[in-house]
Formats: C-alpha cells, sequence, structure tokens
C-alpha cells in the first residue's frame, strides 16, 4: 500500500444526489395522459446524498457503513459515474472499476466463459486481455466443468463467486465493492479477501460498502458512516464502527460478530 | 457532466450537476473501444435467444421466410392477385415478397430490440460505465447478423424466379447501409423514448405491421397508383425500399431522387436520434 503518497484520488464537494421517482411504478403514457388535465404531479423526491464532502486519498481504503438506504450503493455509483450528481461535484483520478451489485448483466442463458467475456468487455478490455485472463477468472470461482454451462444451471453461491472472480481480475486504479464479500462459503470468503487485499496492493484507492462490521474493521484504514445521505462520522475505524453499533443501539459484540 | 482532462499523465474525471453535451471526441473514441462488447453482446444475444429451439440461429431465418409464406398464400391464393402459385409470375411475387420483407425484418426488429435495450441492458445502467449508446448499438448489430444469412437464402429465390444478375446488385451495399443508418437512428430514439414511456415496446409491434403495409414490400412501387406517390417520399422507408426493389427486381441503378430522399431521412433521424439519446442518457440510471 502506498500509504506515505497523499495524492487526492476521489474528491467530493458539497455532493447531493436526488432521485425524482414517479409514484408508479412504471412511467406510461396512459398515466402521463391522465396527469395532463390536473396539475398534480405525482412526483416523490428522495434525497439520497445530502452535501456530501469527502476527500478519498491514494493509498486509503475506505470502508463505508450505516443502515440500509442510507446512501451507500448511491455514493459509489455517483463516483462512478453512473448515477449524476444533483448538486456539486466529485473528481476521480484514475480509472475506476465497480463490483456493484455481484454478476452485473450476466445473462443465464449464457455460459459462465461466455459471461466472463462479455463482463470484461463491458469494463473496456480487450478480447485478448480477456482470453489471457479467462483460465485465471475461471480457476478462481473454482467453478470446475460448470464454466461452460449455462449459468441458469448455478447456483446462487456460484453465481456470486464468477462475478466477484469477473472483477478482481481487473486491473483499475479505483476499486469500487458493494456488499460482494458475502460471495461463497467460508473458504471462498476467506480467498475473496485475500485477493481484496492483493488488490489493495495495485490499486490506489478502494471503497467497499458492506454490514458485515468485522470485515469492515480488518481491512479499512478509514471508516465512514452515512445516515439518511449525511456524514456522520469519518475517521478511525474503530471509533466510527463503536458509534455506529452503539446509535443502532444492539449490543456491539452482536454486531461486531455477524459475518458478513 | 462529464469532462475527461489529462492532467500530469493522470486521468481525472469531474461529475457535476450541469448538464452539457460530452465531449464528441472522447464520447466517440469511448464508444468505439466498446463496440467488440456490442459486437459479441449482439452475437450471443442471438445464441442465447434461440437456444432451446431444435432448428437454433435457423431461426433468424426461418422467421422472414413464414412469414413471407403468410403472406404470398394471402395475396396470391386468398385474394387472387399476383400470379398463379405454379407459374413463373406466383414464384416472383413470392421473391419479391422474401426480397422485401428479408429487408424490413433489418428494420422492425433492430427497432423492436432497440426500443428495450436500455430496460433488459439495465444491469449494466446501473452498474457499469459501458457508454450507453452501446446497448441500442449492439440491438441494431444483432438485427444485421440475422439478417447477413437471410440474404444468403434470398439469393436462391433470385435464381428461381429468373430475376436479373447484373453489376447493378452490387448497389445493394449502399442501400442496406442507408437502412442500417436509419435504423439506427430510430434504435436510439425508441430506446431513449422508451425509458419514459414503457407503453412504447408494447405499441411498437403495431407501428411496424402498419408501417409494412404503408411500404412498397408486399407490393410493388410501381403497383402504387399515382394519386398516392407523395407517400413514397413521406414514409422514411418508403424511398429507400423503391431503390432496393429497383435493384433487384429491376437490375438498374437506382433513381437518385429516392436514393436522396432516402439519404436524406436516414441522417436526419440518425441526427435526432443521437442527440436525442446523449441529452437523456444521463437520466437512465435515476429512471430505470
Amino acid at each position: 500500500m502506498q500509504s506515505e503518497s497523499k495524492d487526492p484520488a476521489i474528491v467530493i464537494e458539497n455532493l447531493s444526489v436526488t432521485y425524482r421517482t414517479m409514484l408508479e411504478k412504471r412511467p406510461t403514457m396512459k398515466s402521463a395522459l391522465l396527469r395532463m388535465g390536473r396539475s398534480k404531479q405525482e412526483v416523490k423526491y428522495i434525497e439520497a446524498l445530502k452535501g456530501l464532502n469527502l476527500t478519498i486519498e491514494r493509498g486509503d481504503f475506505l470502508g463505508i457503513i450505516g443502515h440500509n438506504g442510507a446512501g451507500k450503493s448511491t455514493l459509489l455509483r455517483t463516483i462512478a459515474g453512473i448515477l449524476p450528481p444533483s448538486n456539486g461535484r466529485i473528481s476521480v483520478y484514475g480509472d475506476v472499476t465497480t463490483l456493484l451489485s455481484v454478476g452485473i448483466g450476466f445473462n443465464p442463458e449464457l455460459t459462465g466463459r461466455e459471461n466472463i467475456r462479455l463482463g470484461g468487455l463491458a469494463n473496456g478490455y480487450s478480447t485478448k486481455e480477456i482470453i489471457s485472463k479467462e483460465d485465471e477468472i475461471a480457476e478462481f470461482s473454482e467453478l470446475g466443468e460448470f464454466i461452460d454451462y449455462p449459468m441458469k444451471t448455478y447456483s446462487s453461491g456460484m453465481y456470486s463467486r464468477l462475478g466477484f472472480s469477473v472483477v478482481t481480475h481487473m486491473d483499475p486504479d479505483i476499486l469500487l465493492i458493494d456488499e460482494a464479500l458475502s460471495a461463497g462459503d467460508a473458504a471462498f470468503r476467506q480467498k475473496a479477501s485475500d485477493r481484496i487485499q492483493l488488490m489493495m496492493e495495485k490499486a490506489s484507492a478502494i471503497l467497499l460498502v458492506s454490514h458485515g462490521l468485522k470485515t469492515i474493521n480488518d481491512m479499512a484504514t478509514k471508516c465512514l458512516w452515512l445516515d439518511h445521505g449525511q456524514m456522520m462520522g469519518l475517521g478511525d475505524c474503530d471509533e466510527i464502527v463503536g458509534a455506529y453499533t452503539e446509535s443502532v443501539g444492539v449490543g456491539a459484540a452482536n454486531i461486531i460478530s455477524e459475518e458478513i | 457532466m462529464e469532462n475527461t482532462e489529462v492532467e500530469m499523465d493522470k486521468k481525472v474525471r469531474v461529475y457535476d450537476a450541469e448538464f452539457s453535451l460530452p465531449d464528441m471526441k472522447i464520447y466517440v473514441s469511448e464508444t468505439k473501444t466498446h463496440l467488440r462488447f456490442a459486437l459479441e453482446k449482439a452475437k450471443l444475444d442471438l445464441k442465447a435467444a434461440n437456444k432451446n429451439t431444435w432448428l437454433g440461429q435457423l431461426w433468424n431465418v426461418m422467421n422472414p421466410l413464414l412469414l413471407s409464406l403468410v403472406y404470398w398464400l394471402l395475396l396470391v391464393v386468398i385474394v387472387g392477385n399476383g400470379g398463379s402459385i405454379f407459374a413463373l409470375d406466383g414464384v416472383q411475387r413470392l421473391t419479391q415478397i422474401v426480397g422485401g420483407l428479408f429487408l424490413y425484418r433489418l428494420v422492425s426488429t433492430g427497432l423492436m430490440s432497440g426500443a428495450k435495450s436500455i430496460i433488459s441492458g439495465g444491469a449494466f445502467v446501473l452498474n457499469t460505465r459501458l457508454p450507453r449508446l452501446i446497448l441500442p448499438l449492439a440491438a441494431v448489430i444483432s438485427s444485421f447478423l440475422s439478417f447477413l444469412p437471410s440474404m444468403l437464402l434470398y439469393v436462391l429465390f433470385h435464381i428461381v424466379s429468373r430475376n436479373p444478375i447484373v453489376p447493378e446488385l452490387l448497389w445493394t451495399i449502399p442501400v442496406t447501409a442507408i437502412l442500417l443508418l436509419l435504423t439506427t437512428g430510430l434504435a436510439m430514439l425508441t430506446a431513449t423514448g422508451n425509458v419514459y414511456f414503457r407503453d412504447i415496446a408494447s405499441f411498437l409491434p403495431y407501428v411496424t405491421r402498419i408501417w409494412l403495409y404503408l411500404t412498397p414490400i408486399l407490393y410493388l412501387y410501381s403497383e402504387m397508383p399515382s394519386s398516392v406517390e407523395w407517400m413514397i417520399y413521406a414514409n422514411p422507408l418508403g424511398a429507400i425500399f423503391v431503390t432496393w426493389q429497383q435493384v433487384i427486381f429491376e437490375g438498374v441503378t437506382p433513381d437518385i431522387a429516392y436514393l436522396l430522399t432516402g439519404l436524406a431521412w436516414s441522417i436526419g433521424l440518425f441526427l435526432i436520434g443521437f442527440f436525442m439519446f446523449l441529452r437523456k442518457e444521463r437520466d437512465f440510471a435515476i429512471r430505470i
């Protein structure tokens, strides 16, 4: 880890993200026509992030904690350039790979190997680069001959193992991970966490979202606690995780030992 | 929304709340580096779609062929228009329907899968930085990939019905290219629209059916009464299909007026689709 260098990797200034959600689940023409006569706007605004200021330096491993809907995933998606900020700005220095929900865009009709190829190409790799990594990814996922079977035949553990393997074999500067370490059984989890450590040596910054407070405490060098889109604390992990568990009101020992 | 600057040999991406059209040079080059993905996705989508059928990929050719037979039976047997089933004129009518419908399928499937591309590619939109434009492009490529083998089949019909085999047939290439441009424009347009109004994908089958009847495909452009000739120009597909008929059935160089009309519609719809898409794609991740 190059913790001596203090260049910024990500600079977040006054960031707000607001979702504009229609009350109908599926926006249809009928509902738009029906609304035309009335002035009533059936739109609900959800402020997922409110005025966040944060600098992540090179070498940081930032663990992000908070309750469901605190804005953790929104923050990662905004840094990845997937969601546009409604206010403020983000500067990202370097290439970003996202390990958001595991198994992004996998087509269940296709084989594991075909999905590896699609996943790599989607992240901007050339066919040559992917073919050179294909066997390594297949081996890491421990799928055996299943790698050439359609993914609809996979168990959910196999599915997420492959997803994890694909993304952790890319070489990003900045890695964004969302609840991915829960892939597979205990043995694979150990291997996954080793893999993340290895990537940390190459990557300049890692952001990890997890409800597994023990993992966060063990791996992260810095912690961020989000609550309803606002920063509740940033700094030493022991301190932040402690404050968070206290606020949730569950015995700290209880939460810490809960595995991801 | 996004500016990429090269600063100290490091790439810096800046995201802010201001809407601006992206830097065209960067946008086009990012789309280009992902074209490989579009091609692979198009191929695999075709493969996945027919995986559980006995004929497999052959269905990409069987579908338009069977549809042609249905229309042919309707015209020749039921309406009794267009010759006898067992005579050359009947076969020629079938060839005409096959040739037109195969090309029309390029538009209709491109349009239909293009419309659904953003919603069905939601996982990519929500979880990767993949340029969104790649998704409707993959839909059009997929449609083109199933069009190519159907043209091989058409060649058989062409020979059996003794249609002219002349160098002018090479005009099929620019005519197809013009149609592809138009299809891409429409796919970008419907993909954008469908994110806001999911009804569009449900409407489209009817739109494409009506559009088929308004375009010289089941009938020859020369059979159209002169009172409705304006429809050839008013219909974005009209002039292109006239040039197609002139090339493959008459074996002549297409009329320049029709060619330019088709090209104008294509360029126009492509630009409208492209800028609509660019203007709205920032919202896709929020709306899905």
